[in-house]
């Protein structure tokens, strides 16, 4: 498993900030050094969603749920105006073999890799502990399409390593994959999920182009429950 | 020759612990030809033909996982798929 190294200057709390690509976003990443594989806790003196008084927490990420603060991920927070992520769990590089899919080298198809509008749209919440999309729809994958569950009604997930969990019902060979969500960036948790009606019923760790560990597929399940979802009755199942 | 098409039917094998879980049947051809295109169709036909006329290939280095399965095993599944999409008439 391969960790993010961040680099830059540290503060007094081994915190680091930089600027991140989007305007006048800041990322706040707790020091990654070295190669434990458990999610590092957020130093205390960082505010993180736990530590933050609820009116200063804001974790909907868009409008139709920016209202209600359980719903968003749990290491993306508005403090002052800004959007601040933290960097909460260990991620994971796509494997090397896959790198260039998106031109065409790989499968002499083009992988598509999404912008961040369209992966938006995939982003799934989590309202009363259950799962919707970004509408407010209880997520319900009767109708997804996985390369191995076909016709089984999984989506394909993956969570980024500030919590944000994407899932698409669609993937196809060569043509739109786990790595099509994050354009082929590291990934806390990868695999297929099985909701219906908003309860989720089944979550592996099967992505060909991550291959996770269950260990990393736990950080979904934490982050699941950490916004409030059962996660007692889900199956766990994987490679 | 260049390979990269085939590894589209090849990418199954990491989603299965035996290959014959891999089902060549009708839901496996609707969904082969419903998902590609003819020139694409033709593209991985024609690197599969390629790959059933050199055995020795190592097909371990294609994007399947990593010492999952034998060269022998997976060559066995070309050729199943070669067939399958021949007969089929599937490019």
């Amino acid at each position: 498993m391969m960790r993010r190294n961040l680099e830059g200057k540290l503060d007094s709390n081994g915190i680091k900030a930089e600027q991140a690509i989007e305007t006048g976003v800041t990322v706040i990443a707790p020091t990654v050094v070295g190669a434990a594989t458990a999610p590092k806790a957020a130093p205390q003196s960082l505010k993180t969603l736990g530590g933050i008084p609820e009116a200063e927490s804001v974790t909907g990420l868009t409008s139709v749920v920016k209202s209600d603060k359980s719903l968003g991920a749990s290491g993306v927070i508005e403090v002052g105006g800004k959007t601040q992520k933290q960097i909460r769990y260990t991620s994971k590089e796509m494997l090397q073999n896959y790198a260039g899919e998106e031109t065409g080298s790989v499968w002499g198809t083009k992988v598509k890799y999404l912008t961040e509008a369209e992966r938006a749209d995939l982003e799934l919440f989590v309202k009363n502990g259950k799962i919707v999309d970004r509408q407010g729809n209880l997520y319900d994958t009767s109708s997804s399409s996985s390369v191995f569950g076909a016709g089984q009604g999984k989506s394909i997930f993956v969570m980024d390593e500030y919590g944000r969990i994407y899932a698409s019902k669609y993937q196809a060979v060569g043509k739109f994959h786990h790595s099509s969500m994050l354009e082929g960036k590291p990934v806390a948790s990868a695999g297929e999920i099985t909701v219906k009606n908003g309860k989720i019923t089944e979550i592996s760790n099967r992505s060909g182009h991550y291959q996770p560990t269950q260990q990393m597929n736990t950080q979904v399940i934490n982050e699941l429950k950490s916004r409030g979802v059962a996660s007692s009755s889900i199956k766990i199942t994987g490679f | 020759m260049k390979l990269n098409y085939i590894n589209i039917p090849l990418y199954k094998l990491n989603y299965v612990s035996d290959i014959k879980e891999i089902k060549l049947d009708e839901n496996f051809l609707n969904q082969f030809c419903a998902e590609y295109e003819i020139e694409e169709r033709k593209g991985i036909f024609e690197q599969l033909d390629w790959a059933v006329k050199n055995p020795t290939y190592n097909f371990n280095s294609l994007v399947v996982p990593a010492d999952k399965f034998t060269n022998k095993e997976i060559y066995d599944y070309i050729e199943k798929l070669h067939k399958f999409i021949l007969e089929n008439k599937a490019f």
